[in-house]
Formats: C-alpha cells, structure tokens, sequence
C-alpha cells in the first residue's frame, strides 16, 4: 500500500508540473484579467477621408491649409496624423494663394494640436518662390520639419536642392523660405548644368 | 566617264566650301569654342541665398570636365541667380587651380565663368605659383609671382610684383610686369621702355652637350 501512495504522489506532481509549464507556454490561452489587460484603448479621437484642414494662427490668418486622404486625431496629444498630404502655405505678408504660395506634399504628415512644427515623411516635395525672390526653389528628402511660425524648413535626411537651373545634394539642410537662406551641412554636391 | 558639274552648281559648290571656312577664319573663338560641360562642385557646410544668387563652401572642390579642377579651403560664390555656368568664385585658402595644362597654387584668388567657361583667373600669395609642360618633354615652364592673372580671350598669363620664372634651362627674375603667352609658351616683359627679357643660365640646368655618336657602335 506504501508503494502505491508514493506512485500516486509522484503523478500527482507530475500532472502539476504539467499544467504550471502549460499555463505559462505563449500561445496558452490567456486569462480573463489578461484580456482584460491586453483590450487595446481607443487608437483616436477621429478618422476622416479626403479632408481639407484649415489651420489659423493666434491672429486669425490661415497659417496652412492641408489635403490630405486620410486624416486621425490621437486621443493623448491631439496630433493629428494624416496620409497623403498636401500642404499649402501662403508666408505672412503675402497674399492667399499667391506666387509665393508654398506647397509639400509627402506620403505621411504629423500635424501638432495647436500649431507648430509640422512634420512629414516618404517622398517629401516643397516648392514655392521665396519672398523677394523670381526664381522657385524646389527641396525633396524624405523627412522633412516645417515651422511655419518661422518659416523654416529642416531635415537631417539627405536633402536634395533645386533651384536656376542648379541641383545640389547634402546632409542635413536648413531653409528659411521668408530670408530665402539655404544651409546645407555635409557632403554637399553641387551640380551647375549647361545652358 | 568623267564628272562634270555644270557652272551654276559649281559656283554653289565653291560658296558652300568657301563661305564656311572664311567665317572659320573671321571668328577663330566661336569655332574654337567647345560646347561646355556641367560644373561639379563638392564641399561641406554649403550656405546659399537664392534670392541674392550667392554662396559659401568649405572645402571647395570644383571639377569640369575635361581639364579643370578647382580647389580651396573656403569659397564664395556671387552672381548665381541666373544659373551656375556664370559667377564670379572667391577662393582662400590653399587655392589649386588646374586649367588645361596650367596649374596655379596660391594663397587666394578669383575665378569668373561667363558661359560656363572659366573667363579669367587672378591669383595672389607669398608668392602664387604657375607651372605647365613645356615644349620638349619633361621639361616645365615655371614662374612664381605676387600675382598671376589669366586672361582666357587673349590665353595670357600676366605676373606682377617681384617675377621669378624659369623654361628650359632658362630663369630669371622680373619687378615689372611679365607675360606668358600659352599659345607659343613665350615669356615676355609688358614694359615697352625696356621690353628686353633677362634671363641667366643656371649651371644645374644647363642642357648638356649632345654626345658625339661612337663610330664603333654607330651602325
């Protein structure tokens, strides 16, 4: 009889084991609480298509106007994110949808609650004449930040440059659309091509 | 058979021959002229307005093909808003220019492009430095100078403030202005008071005397 007991313990231990290596096994089932846990919080305020989005600045002008396919609001910050984006910017001191408009467009944009530096990614392309300027100046990297409190654009991304007839390339550029200064940081290429 | 052409396309023949060749003859610089190519420039820290058409580099480094190189430490480009092929480049800085056969080293200099062809070079240092092949092989023209001037319409060099300058196995110093003619590779004093080239012969650059052939040997 003694021997029997010391075989039914140790099957008893066995089967625990057993189930405490299968409960803790990934792909197990998870637990009520655990669903609980994992149920994902509301992803965003909003989702819209095929929107325009007027942005004013604190004096009531329209700071940018943006295109875009798709469009959501994060419920945490406010930002909106938004796909395929077109972005038109008229600079202060200069009439709506003038020559000096400024116009990007880009794969993905990021867009702050309140105004703000925007940002875009995937085959970004800003163009537009600079203020006082004739000649338009076009900029395509693949991230691209835009401040357009102060008409800034910048990127850490290789940048390349187009302007009279010009290209260049480099890592790294600063650009203010309104003083129409360029600063491209390393590597730079410059091309002057024939006429 | 023999080939006859009647007078009146005869006469076209000969205009059509000699019309083309004379206006050659009459405009030696638009025949001359080689269609340009795209001027490369490479550097760090590239700082451009594009309304005021000007720029700085450092590290400049500036290629054309098929025979220029321009080098320098910091350089400052004006008068780009109409394209790159003009403009007017401001160099410091361990400057080394290469132009066809020429090469310029000096401590600053100013390079003009009208057309996208370099129009005129004036270099400066402690002193600018100029050397290019000379007519026989091996053998290369030098001169050293306050200031070298290139005029690429008349294909001069011009040396101004104290001139050293050396070809074959010639050299000699100048105080007055000295000219260098790229085409026939002649140097030449600008004055017309003493229009007279000094030159001494250094003994270490003396052409030695032509071996009389060994008759032994001789076949």
């Amino acid at each position: 009889m003694k021997g029997w007991r010391v075989i039914l313990l140790l099957v008893l231990l066995a089967l625990g084991g057993f189930a405490f290596w299968y409960a803790r096994t990934p792909g197990a089932a998870p637990s009520q609480a655990e669903q609980a846990s994992e149920t994902p919080p509301v992803a965003y305020d909003y989702e819209a298509h095929n929107v325009v989005l007027h942005q004013m600045d604190a004096t009531g002008r329209l700071a940018f106007q943006v295109e875009a396919k798709e469009v959501t609001q994060l419920p945490d910050s406010g930002r909106i994110t938004a796909r395929g984006v077109t972005m038109y910017h008229d600079p202060p001191g200069t009439e709506i949808g003038s020559r000096n408009r400024w116009t990007l467009t880009a794969n993905n944009g990021e867009l702050p609650a309140e105004g703000g530096i925007v940002t875009l990614s995937g085959n970004v392309r800003a163009h537009g004449i600079p203020i006082n300027g004739n000649v338009e100046m076009t900029v395509t990297t693949e991230h691209l930040l835009y401040d357009p409190d102060m008409q800034e654009l910048s990127s850490d991304d290789v940048v390349h440059l187009a302007w009279a007839g010009n290209t260049y390339s480099g890592k790294g550029m600063r650009a203010n659309i309104r003083t129409s200064d360029v600063e491209l940081k390393s590597d730079v290429h410059g091309t002057y091509n024939p006429r | 058979m023999a080939l006859t052409i009647p007078a009146d396309r005869r006469h076209r023949l000969l205009l059509a021959l000699v019309v083309p060749a004379v206006l050659l003859d009459l405009f030696p610089v638009y025949a001359a002229r080689a269609p340009t190519s795209a001027i490369n420039i490479e550097g760090q820290n590239q700082r451009l307005n594009v309304n005021a058409g000007t720029t700085t580099w450092d590290d400049f480094k500036l290629r054309q093909a098929p025979d220029t190189v321009i080098n320098s430490s910091k350089a400052e480009g004006t008068g780009l808003a109409t394209g790159g092929n003009n403009g007017r480049w401001n160099l410091t800085g361990k400057v080394h220019i290469e132009y066809q056969t020429t090469i310029l080293d000096a401590d600053t200099a100013v390079v003009v492009f009208a057309d996208g062809q370099i129009q005129s070079i004036e270099v400066h240092g402690k002193p600018a430095s100029f050397s290019r092949p000379g007519k026989s092989e091996g053998a290369r023209n030098q001169g050293t100078a306050e200031m070298i001037a290139y005029d690429g319409g008349a294909r001069r060099l011009r040396f101004t403030g104290h001139t050293w300058y050396s070809f074959g196995p010639f050299e000699g110093t100048a105080d007055k202005p000295m000219v260098y003619n790229l085409d026939t590779s002649e140097f030449f004093s600008e004055n017309t008071d003493d229009s007279r080239v000094h030159m001494t012969v250094s003994p270490d650059k003396r052409v030695p005397t032509p071996r009389t052939p060994d008759r032994k040997t001789a076949e």
